[in-house]
């Protein structure tokens, strides 16, 4: 697995709920033989803005995040962090982030898991840019004045 | 002042049980679920993720079922939360360009590339109460219909460049640039310190009342420090939340937050020297929060009216008088404690006035003796 193929994974599992990742993997983390390395915990991360998307950084705010981080019997380490406060979440993506490493691991997890993920998330978000694209307006402009 | 008392612990037990009874009313009503609040309350839950200043929009849920409704002691609860926590590290620099658009709108140009779309908004409807909403049915849902997709008259678009770059390279609107990745300033870590710069002012506007801060933006409107302003985009939509963790040494994404964001174009400014420019004033919150954004805007534009070397003098443009009165669980802090005991105190000005209305008596009827004499 590339930084891209990883920075993949960490896209689709943190935008996927639980529910879904637990869906399409068919796998619990109690059929792995794992150790923690930080086991999951709450916190938070600044979002951090642009004056006007490019000048000057600001805290825009804080976002709840939760982390994890584990190593397989096999030395592979995981992490995950997503957003929000669900620890389970964090512990299956920090499980996959480190079974996608195994050699000849990577492309299961990715066709069974990532990518089926990836076209739900894909097909949600087309469903929405329609319905957006649907409230697209034509202003007219009226002739003021005379006439 | 106000003194420390002793005893009331029954009475105070006793009150906050009562409290429970208020929140949860008429017990023959099913209980609000937390879900139910977040879905179908979106809009308070927005707020309060904004004004507590942390995003998390299950937990606002929860603060706004605890607070029964009341939105400032929710966003009071959030900010009470989030002191707790650990802060992991800082984002990444969100990129609004790659929002995930809802809602896009230009004040300034009928078309625009990408479009105007108007997504779900309160604007254009004619505020008549529908009585519809008052059956206590499983809710319209069955004829509530998304928009009809099919046959869309236009494209889809899914790249909406903003509006105010598309004027920059003729230089008519101020741009600002700048390589650095982190805020210099943190106000939630040290005390604000005057005169203050843009990015300090910026975060304490992001988390201030959004009720003052639409009185401000309303006051320079109405021509207490005129900025002359055009709402140049305003966007709503979902941005990726991107991080560099330590363990990795490059960024993933941990996923995604909605932001609604306003830039606003203003009144150019230039001199001998300066071709005028148009200027700018920005406006950014958590959740779907047009009302908000806008008066940030326009309350972050009327803060530059030093830099920008205008005429000073109204409340809008004084940075001290505005940071310091925008934080609504900083006000409701001190206003609330007029409520604690000032027993010894007003005592001692009981006494204070009697004496003093004594002595008016007394001067009275020298000056009534003095008259009739």
């Amino acid at each position: 697995m590339n930084i891209q193929q990883r920075q993949d994974l960490h896209a689709t599992l943190t935008r996927s709920s639980l529910g879904d990742i637990q869906r399409c993997w068919q796998k619990t983390p109690q059929d792995y033989d794992y150790q923690i390395l930080r086991a999951p915990e709450t916190g938070m991360v600044m979002a951090v803005a642009r004056t006007e998307n490019s000048g000057e950084p600001f805290n825009l705010g804080e976002v709840t995040v939760t982390r994890c981080a584990l190593r397989l019997s096999g030395g592979e380490t995981g992490i995950g962090y997503v957003t929000g406060r669900n620890e389970q979440h964090a512990l299956h993506i920090a499980l996959l982030d480190a079974l996608a490493q195994i050699k000849g691991q990577s492309e299961q997890v990715f066709s069974q898991v990532i990518e089926p993920l990836k076209q739900r998330i894909n097909d949600n978000h087309k469903k929405q840019q329609q319905e957006t694209a649907a409230t697209r307006v034509d202003f007219l402009t009226m002739v003021r004045g005379e006439d | 002042m106000y003194v420390a008392v002793k005893g009331g612990e029954k009475a105070i037990d006793a009150a906050h049980q009562r409290l429970q009874q208020k929140r949860r009313g008429d017990k023959s009503e099913r209980a609000l679920t937390i879900k139910q609040i977040r879905e179908q309350l979106p809009y308070a839950v927005d707020r309060v993720m904004t004004e507590g200043s942390l995003h998390d929009p299950e937990l606002a849920a929860l603060a706004i079922k605890q607070a029964a409704g009341d939105l400032i002691e929710a966003i009071f609860l959030l900010r009470a939360y989030r002191t707790t926590l650990e802060r992991f590290c800082d984002s990444k620099p969100l990129d609004t360009d790659a929002m995930r658009v809802e809602r896009r709108i230009s004040a300034i140009f009928k078309d625009v590339p990408g479009g105007q779309v108007l997504g779900p908004t309160f604007d254009y409807t004619h505020r008549l109460l529908d009585f519809s909403l008052l059956e206590d049915v499983q809710d319209n849902h069955d004829t509530q219909k998304a928009p009809e997709t099919e046959n869309l008259e236009y494209d889809v678009a899914d790249n909406f460049p903003h509006i105010l770059n598309t004027m920059s390279h003729e230089g008519l609107v101020e741009q600002h640039q700048s390589e650095q990745v982190s805020p210099s300033f943190d106000i939630t870590r040290d005390p604000i310190q005057y005169p203050t710069d843009r990015s300090t002012r910026l975060q304490a506007l992001a988390r201030g009342d959004e009720g003052f801060l639409l009185a401000l933006g309303y006051s320079t409107q109405r021509g207490y420090g005129r900025t002359h302003p055009f709402a140049g985009e305003i966007r709503i939509g979902q941005v990726a939340l991107s991080i560099v963790p330590e363990e990795l040494g490059f960024a993933i994404d941990i996923g995604e937050i909605s932001l609604t964001e306003c830039d606003m174009v203003n009144q150019f400014k230039g001199s001998k020297t300066i071709k005028p420019t148009f200027t700018r004033g920005y406006g950014l919150s958590f959740g779907h929060n047009e009302r908000k954004a806008m008066s940030m805007a326009l309350v972050d534009r009327a803060l530059r009216g030093s830099e920008l070397d205008e005429d000073f003098g109204t409340p809008a443009q004084d940075e001290e008088f505005v940071l310091s009165h925008a934080d609504n669980v900083e006000a409701v802090g001190f206003v609330s404690h007029l409520k604690l005991p000032h027993y010894v105190d007003f005592q001692s000005e009981l006494e204070l006035i009697r004496k003093i209305r004594k002595e008016h008596d007394g001067e009275q009827n020298e000056e009534d003796v003095d008259s009739a004499a």
